[in-house]
């Protein structure tokens, strides 16, 4: 088969969204971009002011050291997702969130003591400002983000997958409506 | 480019987010979920105040009031409470005199505020009562130089749930009208009986 029949038969695969099937789409993927941002941002804001409280508790970092940490990169993981909504900006806030809610989990229900560097972060009570909320925005964000991946346009389907370069080309160039 | 010649529309093949309704659905969970969070403000067992919340003192430990600290029997031993028989705690990272306990930290463990020395009620010796000036200009009430706080997870009178706690780096025990810490309850392996001395 000549090389430009197969790019055109891969182009058709990702080609045939109607002008309402874009518009829903494009919403559905706004809405998962915005509300995966916000888990992310109620996160980053929570860490953010508590950290504070926990300056104290240190080994060769401090937990509020590790708290403001978290709360920036979970607010760059949330510009990633809303400005560049690409498959690896979506695997940085699945990794961000889904480690703060390991992290918050374990250090409620294990006394893990210290760890390395990290200090004894054991806390046995959701009794803090924000940490419950943090925790299902963390939640939150892991079901998000694993949806954002998972409904990525750039995973080309099956039938495209042993497809040219062109056809990959296509599939990461988003969805398109029929040319006339 | 593409070009597309028939009459007959091609199928129309639905991707990303519409061509997975439960996609959709476990979506929308997700953000029922973070609504959820939310809306949690503090009621109920697991709930807390938003991320924004400053913390509430117990009206009887008011700035404005004398407090009033006096002993009572409860499955802990005897413990302090204040004058609505909540109970006090105290914090395991405090110095004598000296809270360590800010910000955060006192969302979710209100001090125990008097705008003078606190009243001694039953079962507490006068002598050990004191206060502290905090760093906001607040006045804690202190107990063998012990700073005082509530529990945010304490509802009302006759509640400890704060005892054995471990949070901000140190543990919260209720305290004894001997000046040390609760032994009794959940996790109070490592109470500091003897107070600061001194």
């Amino acid at each position: 088969m000549p090389a430009l029949d197969r790019a055109s038969r891969a182009s058709a695969a990702t080609v045939p969204l109607g002008r309402g099937a874009l518009a829903r789409w494009a919403i559905g993927s706004w809405v998962l971009r915005v509300a995966t941002a916000a888990a992310l941002g109620v996160d980053a804001v929570v860490h953010w002011q508590n950290a504070p409280a926990y300056d104290a508790v240190t080994g060769t970092v401090s937990q509020g050291a590790l708290f403001r940490t978290e709360a920036v990169v979970a607010i760059v993981a949330a510009l990633l997702v809303l400005l560049r909504p690409r498959r690896s900006s979506w695997v940085v806030a699945l990794l961000v969130a889904g480690s703060a809610l390991g992290a918050v989990l374990v250090y409620r229900y294990v006394d893990v003591g210290s760890l390395g560097p990290l200090p004894d972060m054991y806390e046995n009570t959701w009794q803090v400002p924000g940490k419950l909320l943090s925790a299902y925005a963390e939640a939150a964000a892991v079901v998000l983000a694993a949806l954002g991946l998972l409904t990525h346009r750039g995973a080309a389907p099956p039938h495209q997958a042993a497809g040219s370069q062109a056809a990959r080309a296509a599939a990461r160039s988003g969805p398109r409506l029929p040319t006339r | 480019m593409r070009v597309w010649n028939g009459t007959k529309r091609p199928p129309l093949r639905r991707s990303g987010l519409l061509r997975r309704p439960l996609v959709a659905l476990v979506a929308l969970a997700a953000v029922g979920v973070l609504a959820a969070g939310c809306g949690s403000n503090g009621s109920g067992s697991g709930g807390v105040g938003g991320y924004g919340s400053s913390g509430t003192t117990p009206a009887s430990g008011g700035a404005s009031s004398v407090a009033m600290v006096s002993a009572t029997s409860t499955n802990l031993g005897m413990i302090l409470v204040d004058g609505n028989g909540r109970t006090l705690y105290l914090f395991e990272k405090d110095q004598s005199n000296q809270s360590a306990c800010a910000g955060a930290c006192v969302a979710a463990w209100p001090v125990d505020q008097s705008s003078a020395t606190p009243k001694a009620g039953s079962g507490v010796t006068a002598s050990m009562l004191g206060t502290i000036k905090r760093s906001d200009g607040s006045t804690q009430v202190t107990y063998n130089k012990h700073p005082l706080y509530y529990f945010q997870g304490d509802s009302g009178a006759g509640q400890h749930n704060g005892q054995g706690v471990d949070a901000f780096g140190a543990k919260w025990y209720a305290v004894t009208p001997a000046g040390g810490a609760a032994s009794g309850g959940a996790t109070a392996t490592t109470a500091n009986g003897g107070g600061y001395g001194g």
